[in-house]
């Protein structure tokens, strides 16, 4: 799952960054590194940039470089998209970072996995949080990486994305 | 006795109130430069205490020291080459995490280190307990909590400055990167301190970690020496190896075990008391970012910007304007008729002057734009925008410096320097001129009142509108040929709103209003000069005949005018014979066959000519031309009147006109900086392409108009 696909109010840990040379040393320097917890505070219209919060501070990130991060749920990341959406463009995303969305979170009541894979004919998706964004759409830069999903819990092959960055 | 003269460089993050702390530690005594070579601004002051005398350079701040833009590169070589004695890393208490990242990174550099814990009240209203004496010893190096805006903490700095150079730090106190890297760096460390020639230039082990970053400015430096290659080529095989055994890209390793470092240090020293549950920044961000009324909202603003600019500018424009005028007519009263009397008047002061009229302007719109900066809005901005300017490989942050261009190109393409990438500031740059400037209006008004007179404010906005669509169309077109490379990150920090300090803004708005006054005094001065001496030269005076037969065929036609507007008439008619044969005359003449494809004749030839210097000049040099005098404004009926008389004249033609004028290059004054931004080559490229993409569009209009039958 990639940071680009992480609705708002979604918090998340950062597996690793895949895209290489100057944005991902960036992106290291700016704090986004493996290991690294972070939440998505808002994202601007059409896709536009997101707000991360990650240690401590806030940070830009367009869509394109947030399709090159990849991040592993943090919660229930359909909860956070749902009372996101519940309570409008103004809802209460994020105002405490992490984890605000997250077992604690509003959308505890929610029906855990409502898109999930099943219904996809994939039972691979069961895991918690693994649920599929319906948001997600392949990203400007990174193209079609939406549409990995399935493979990426797998060990990445030799068509990672991190080849074709090199 | 001498005093001893210690150079401390203060560096850090952008956002950690470093200027606050130069202000307090330097007081009023600041001087103000550029970085050689670079638009990087380099401020210096200085402050006594006992006997000793500090000198302190505020460098730009900066993420990392890993030189991708051009204050990390100033920063660099600074402390590089010019090896200061003592840094201050100013540090950002309210978010260590990040901040300490860099000063980790400064620790390699073999130069004392001090941390200045800033803004430690907002900290503590947040929450955030820092125990600064364990951080002191995790790290190796001194901390002192400082509050810059109150002046905080700043004797106890100095009182530390004071210390570390009696006690010298332990060379050897930057981070372990773990076992295998530690084992490479080692090996490289040694070839490097075996080299006299590079163990003399550069601190071993900074030099030993870049490499291991694939630092290209590292290995570079490597070249200069016969051992180079090989210590190179002992990097390369170090990279290969860690990079198998970590599975991915060495830099984002040593990154993430810098990071892991500080998460162990700030766990150990940091306590966070209380969590606010409410927040003014996000507060307010919850409207100003708001997905889908952040473009409004920054429209607003901008719209605001420009309404209080050219409101409040108004007025002291009217009275430089005066001024100017009183001037000119006191000179003329005091010098004797001459040349030179020409020369100052007509040539310096209604050049020079013109341009100096504008400094009101640009001294609140800058006054403004640094509010907004140091408040924490332009990445806001950037944030709303970003998404359709990417569309057109431009920058989220672009749109401030396009924007400004509505009112001067020259404030724009300084403005540009806010973007750090060197392909966004030249792609900005180059698309600013399509912008429609203020000056470029009068000319537009005039035209389109004469030859659109059931709407001529729908034709000026379908102007100005095709310039927008125009700037879009180029950056996107630049960004897929010359300037393609690799499409610039947005990742950019989102700093909470804070209270912007008068004295920082005062100093910015002085720093803008200093070149740009400079730059009339230089380049204006210059081009002004330039077009007084091709419109005076050569003299040649109404011949006597002439005279005679338009004193006869005035009089005819107006027979109960008096001997005052005969003399008037006259007058005109001396300057547009004057003009007509001038040295711009000939040119106009000259290259009238290059614009009668598109229509025009040699008096508009002329008027493009000393046009090139100023939009303004224009519709005053039309003025002269058509014989109604240079007084003349565009709202003037009788130049109006006399375009509208004149066959070569009709809408096809003025439409084309105003496209010429709208995309060839700019005023002298905003030619003059783009070449001091971006160099001769860019500023060559830009006035080349902008002529013949001028000279093409109107071809192409004009052409095809004739075809469809439009205007004749």
């Amino acid at each position: 799952m990639f940071l680009s696909d992480a609705p708002n109010g979604a918090s998340f840990k950062v597996i690793r960054v895949l895209i290489g040379k100057e944005v991902g040393k960036r992106l290291a320097d700016m704090g986004i590194t493996e290991g690294a917890e972070g939440a998505v505070v808002r994202s601007g219209l059409f896709r536009g940039p997101l707000q991360v919060r990650i240690r401590g501070y806030d940070v830009l990130i367009r869509r394109s470089e947030a399709a090159g991060i990849e991040v592993e749920p943090v919660g229930d990341w359909t909860a956070a998209e749902d009372a996101g959406r519940f309570f409008g463009p103004f809802g209460r995303f994020g105002s405490h970072g992490h984890g605000r969305f997250g077992q604690h979170g509003l959308g505890r009541l929610n029906r855990h996995g409502r898109r999930g894979g099943s219904e996809r004919g994939n039972p691979g998706l069961e895991a918690p949080g693994w649920t599929r964004n319906t948001r997600s759409r392949p990203g400007w830069g990174m193209r079609g990486r939406g549409m990995q999903i399935d493979s990426d819990l797998s060990p990445h092959t030799d068509e990672s994305p991190r080849e074709d960055n090199r | 006795m001498s005093k001893r003269k210690l150079r401390i460089a203060l560096a850090g993050n952008p956002n950690s109130g470093k200027t606050t702390i130069f202000n307090a530690l330097t007081g009023a005594h600041h001087k103000v430069g550029n970085y050689p070579g670079v638009t990087v601004e380099k401020k210096e002051g200085q402050r006594i205490r006992g006997d000793r005398v500090y000198h302190f350079i505020d460098l730009p701040g900066i993420y990392s020291l890993t030189a991708y833009s051009i204050d990390e590169v100033v920063t660099r070589d600074f402390l590089l080459d010019e090896k200061p004695d003592l840094i201050i890393d100013v540090l950002d208490s309210t978010n260590l995490e990040r901040h300490l990242y860099l000063c980790l990174q400064f620790q390699e550099l073999g130069i004392p280190v001090i941390g200045a814990l800033n803004m430690t009240d907002e900290a503590e209203a947040k929450g955030i307990k820092i125990d600064a004496e364990a951080l002191s010893r995790i790290l190796g190096i001194p901390m002192v909590k400082t509050i810059g805006t109150h002046g905080t903490g700043i004797d106890f700095l100095l009182d530390k400055v004071d210390e570390t150079m009696e006690h010298p730090q332990p060379q050897d106190r930057s981070i372990r990167y773990g076992d295998e890297i530690e084992a490479k760096l080692q090996r490289l460390q040694t070839l490097i301190n075996l080299d006299e020639h590079f163990a003399a230039r550069f601190p071993s082990r900074w030099l030993a970690v870049k490499l291991l970053e694939k630092d290209a400015n590292a290995y570079e430096r490597l070249k200069d020496h016969s051992n180079g290659p090989s210590i190179a080529a002992e990097a390369r095989d170090a990279i290969s190896w860690l990079e198998k055994h970590y599975g991915k890209d060495n830099e984002i390793v040593l990154s993430e075990q810098r990071y892991g470092y500080i998460r162990g240090a700030v766990k150990e020293c940091i306590k966070i008391v209380k969590k606010p549950d409410f927040s003014i920044t996000e507060a307010i961000d919850r409207v100003i970012m708001h997905p889908v009324l952040s473009m409004p909202i920054f429209i607003l603003v901008l719209w605001a910007m420009f309404q209080i600019t050219f409101t409040l500018g108004e007025y002291p424009m009217a009275w430089l304007e005066s001024f100017f005028s009183w001037l000119s007519g006191v000179l003329y009263q005091v010098l004797p008729e001459s040349g030179f009397r020409s020369l100052i008047i007509d040539g310096i002061i209604a050049g020079v002057g013109g341009v100096l009229s504008f400094v009101p302007l640009i001294i609140i719109l800058f006054f403004l734009l640094s509010i907004l900066e140091d408040i924490g809005y332009m990445s806001r901005a950037a944030f709303a925008t970003d998404k359709f300017l990417h569309t057109f490989g431009l920058h989220g942050q672009s749109i401030f410096p396009m924007m400004l261009g509505f009112g001067c190109s020259v404030p724009a393409i300084m403005a540009a320097r806010t973007l750090k990438s060197r392909r966004d500031r030249i792609l900005t740059i180059l698309v600013i001129p399509f912008i429609s400037c203020g000056a470029k209006l009068p000319v537009y008004v005039l035209l389109a009142a004469a030859f659109f007179p059931d709407n001529p404010a729908l034709i000026v906005m379908a102007i100005y509108g095709i310039g927008v669509v125009l700037s879009l169309v180029a950056a996107f077109v630049l960004n897929r040929t010359i300037l393609r490379g690799d499409p610039t990150p947005f990742v950019m920090e989102l700093p909470p709103y804070r209270a912007p300090t008068l004295r920082g803004i005062i100093w910015h708005v002085w720093d803008k209003t200093r070149e740009y006054i400079k730059k009339a005094g230089t380049v204006i001065l210059a081009a002004s000069i330039l077009i007084w001496a091709i419109t005076t030269f050569p003299s040649s005076s109404l011949p006597e005949s002439q005279r005679e037969a338009l004193k006869v065929s005035y009089l005819a036609e107006h027979p109960e005018s008096s001997q005052e507007m005969l003399d008037q008439y006259l007058e005109v008619q001396a300057s547009e014979y004057q003009l007509a044969h001038s040295l711009a005359g000939i040119i106009g003449r000259t290259i009238e066959p290059v614009f009668k494809p598109l229509g025009f004749d040699w008096k508009i030839a002329v008027a493009m000519v000393t046009g090139f210097t100023a939009k303004e000049v224009i519709v005053s040099t039309l003025g002269i031309l058509y014989g109604v005098g240079q007084g003349e404004s565009e709202a003037s009926e009788g130049l109006r009147a006399a375009l509208q008389h004149d066959p070569v004249w009709n809408p096809l033609v003025a439409f084309v006109l105003m496209l010429f004028v709208l995309v060839i290059p700019p005023c002298f004054a905003a030619q003059a900086t783009i070449r001091a931004e971006l160099g001769w080559s860019w500023w060559a490229f830009s006035v080349v392409t902008l002529l013949v993409f001028g000279w093409l569009l109107g071809l192409a209009v004009y052409q095809i108009g004739i075809l469809a039958g439009v205007g004749l």
